[in-house]
């Protein structure tokens, strides 16, 4: 049996395929026609799920949207009549008909230039947080567990969470629209002059520079219920009152204003974007992101009291907090907790396959998702000719030789691009699509920024290290294999591995397991064998561009940067 | 008629007969028993949006109330009470409850519904039926014979929002941000 899973119309649009129980494949649409975070339909990705499957659309049993038009319908008919100023039932038609509205079994087969006729697959609407839901429990492993979807918005809701068992999810509570805890963020961000669709990673990398001596104002913005509840003061906000347009033109995600004129008002005026980042902002920064971990925290504590679960399955937007979620084992009754690697939209389309799978059609879970790899991988065969191609010195090496030479590249201080096997779905570059430099170089996160990145300098790169030797370098050691969590590194280690040292401390790491990827588990042991530290820094192989998915986009990245050394598959290509 | 939707708890009430404009909120499946919860939402939610312009009559027998009032409450909470009133009317006057389609100056009812205005065919009508992907289309009849501008304009928007949504999905435009 097979289940096609789509996210579209949505922030990274994405595909995912499942063939009787087991994940076949899955990746967003942007690693494909490279439109970073890019919304609409994912053709590309689900031609490629098709491919990976061996199969064509004709031959799919069910076909699911991480979208429920029908879904609390009447809250949203009640909202625009009732609450949007201005809107008259005439205005508000108009704005309807002003919507393009697209059928998915035709846009599907638009998208693959067959017929709708040909489908012989089932077609489903998923409600948008229940994909989440069942994108992070259905694949944790976990027989029991309680569940938190948190985001911007989707059909309605910007937060959900309940508990799951066996084959079961039971929705215990859920946040509305207009109140969003990533609404504040995004709109946070947008104050703070980063206003790019995914730009909240950006802010919470900044926060750790301020103090958050706003935090009252911030209690004021988002107010904690009983129940684990929340809501927002919507005087600091627009969405609610005038409608926040998201549109994607050219592919790539555009949002609207969403703060109102009372964020300038209480914080002073807004930063431009590409102006020097004052205290003043970084403060901002600091104050939103110990906000936002109050309200977590909340809402953890009362959903560890209604499930009795000391494990939690974590998705939605707001998962990829990564402070926030390295906090929740400290600061909640959690024991274990469970990210799904593509914790945002891009991981509804997996949601909506074992959704389908699991809840609706009550097959048996089989599957647990222990890596992102699911993307596509690219033999020697079609690595040689991109090699050859390039002109470019280079060297077909068997696995030891690999990892030896590359290790040692790192070592000497060199500049490495990395790309192996099956590309990683979800934002995090894992080891198969990653540049890796020496961690113990201070200058090393300069250096990439003025050779390859260009990324803002307050931005903190990331450790992958080596899973049994967590516990030397950082002060918690529960398992981060998808780079989501972020713990402090032990004071003692802070010098050495300082340019994956974030100025508070801290590191988003990547735990690596043999079991998980095998080839960059022994580049990291070959770098320790090297050097005594079992840490690379990774960052993903790209500039200002979604992650490279083929091996001619890599040689694309490595010809155009000041990249030193090129690990394709297995051929070493040097400048 | 008190203006607001009669509140949680209150009993079945037969309304008296009035000369004003009223319209009638007409389910099937609250005159029969019990219905479930979801399929009432989306038909007491609109007629709660147009009962701001024009009274209803709601008829419904008697195991149905408790399910109606749950639903009622859900939808108000937290909402201006903006209603000229939903009046509830006892299901053992049936015949008087279909009596009231031909005066009405509105009826809301559903595909099942339907039968209700087949001697009323010039009657102001608006339909809920579902599409062929489940989802909630309504279909508006003799839409130019409502004479309030405001309900007419309500009623046109609400049909419209709706059925947007069951076309498919909204992929661009000022509500993709929240729906």
């Amino acid at each position: 049996m097979y289940i096609l899973g789509i996210n579209a119309y949505h922030g990274d649009a994405s595909a995912a395929i499942v063939r009787d129980g087991k994940l076949v494949a899955a990746a967003e649409e942007e690693r494909f026609n490279r439109k970073k975070h890019c919304a609409g339909f994912p053709t590309l990705a689900i031609r490629y799920c098709l491919e990976a499957a061996g199969i064509t659309a004709a031959e799919l049993d069910h076909v699911g949207i991480s979208r429920d038009p029908s879904a609390h319908l009447h809250k949203k008919i009640l909202f625009s009549i009732t609450r949007l100023s201005g809107l008259s039932g005439l205005i508000a038609a108009r704005l309807a008909n002003a919507a393009k509205v697209r059928n998915l079994r035709e846009e599907l087969a638009r998208a693959l230039d067959v017929p709708a006729e040909s489908f012989r697959a089932q077609f489903h609407n998923v409600e948008h947080h229940k994909a989440h839901m069942a994108s992070c429990f259905l694949v944790s492993g976990f027989d029991k567990a309680a569940i938190l979807s948190i985001d911007g918005f989707g059909d309605f809701i910007s937060t959900m969470w309940g508990c799951g068992e066996g084959n079961r999810i039971e929705v215990l509570g859920e946040i509305e629209y207009p109140h969003s805890v990533g609404i504040v963020y995004t709109a946070t961000s947008q104050y703070l002059g980063f206003p790019k669709y995914g730009d909240e990673g950006k802010v919470m990398g900044l926060a750790p520079y301020g103090k958050p001596r706003f935090l009252e104002q911030f209690r004021d913005i988002v107010r904690t219920e009983h129940e684990g509840g929340f809501k927002l003061n919507l005087d600091y906000f627009l969405h609610h009152s005038e409608g926040v347009e998201m549109s994607w033109d050219d592919g790539s995600p555009t949002i609207g204003r969403i703060f109102s004129d009372k964020f300038i008002e209480t914080f002073g005026p807004a930063r431009t974007n590409g102006l020097p980042l004052a205290s003043h902002y970084e403060d901002i920064a600091a104050s939103l992101q110990a906000r936002l971990e109050e309200v977590g925290f909340h809402l953890l504590k009362h959903l560890h009291q209604e499930t009795g679960s000391k494990r939690l399955a974590l998705a939605g937007g707001v998962a990829f907090n990564s402070v926030m979620n390295g906090k929740i084992l400290l600061h909640t009754p959690f024991e274990e907790v469970y990210v799904q690697p593509a914790a945002g939209d891009a991981g509804t389309a997996l949601g909506v396959c074992y959704w389908i799978e699991n809840v609706l059609l009550q097959r048996p879970r089989t599957f647990i998702m222990g890596h992102s790899y699911t993307g596509p991988e690219y033999k020697n065969g079609q690595i040689e000719r991109v090699v050859h191609s390039s002109g470019l010195k280079h060297r077909l090496l068997d696995d030891a030789e690999l990892t030896r030479a590359a290790a040692q590249a790192i070592a000497d201080g060199k500049i490495v691009g990395w790309f192996q096997g099956r590309m990683e779905f979800g934002p995090r570059a894992l080891g198969n699509r990653s540049i890796v430099v020496d961690p113990r170089r201070p200058e090393m996160k300069e250096i990439l920024n003025a050779r390859i990145k260009k990324r803002e300098p307050f931005r903190p790169f990331a450790p992958s290290i080596l899973e049994e030797r967590v516990a030397e370098y950082f002060e918690q050691t529960h398992p981060a294999p998808s780079m989501l969590m972020v713990y402090q590194i032990k004071p003692e280690k802070r010098a050495a591995i300082p340019a994956v040292t974030h100025v508070d401390g801290s590191g988003r790491l990547q735990t690596v397991s043999r079991e998980a990827n095998a080839l960059y588990y022994d580049l990291i042991r070959e770098f320790d064998r090297i050097t005594g530290v079992p840490v690379v820094l990774n960052t993903s192989f790209n500039e200002d561009e979604p992650i490279v998915c083929t091996p001619g986009q890599a040689m694309d990245c490595f010809q155009r940067t000041r990249m030193d050394v090129l690990f394709l598959g297995n051929y070493m290509v040097e400048r | 008629m008190a203006a607001g939707v009669q509140a949680a708890g209150a009993a079945v009430r037969v309304l008296p007969a009035v000369e004003k404009p009223y319209a009638v909120l007409l389910l099937p499946a609250v005159l029969e028993g019990t219905p479930q919860k979801q399929e009432l939402l989306l038909p007491l939610t609109l007629a709660y949006l147009l009962s701001a312009h024009i009274a209803f009559r709601f008829p419904l027998c008697e195991s149905a109330l408790a399910v109606v009032e749950r639903v009622f409450d859900d939808i108000l909470n937290g909402l201006p009470k903006e209603s000229k009133g939903i009046g509830y009317q006892s299901v053992d006057e049936a015949e008087r409850a279909s009596a009231l389609v031909p005066h009405s100056s509105l009826v809301l009812t559903d595909d099942r519904g339907l039968h209700a205005l087949h001697s009323c065919e010039t009657l102001p009508a608006a339909v809920i039926s579902r599409s062929e992907g489940n989802s909630n289309l309504v279909r508006l009849h003799n839409l130019e014979k409502v004479s309030d501008p405001g309900l007419r304009g309500k009623l046109a928007g609400c049909a419209q929002l709706i059925n947007a949504q069951a076309g498919g999905f909204i992929t661009e435009g000022p509500f993709s941000l929240s729906w």
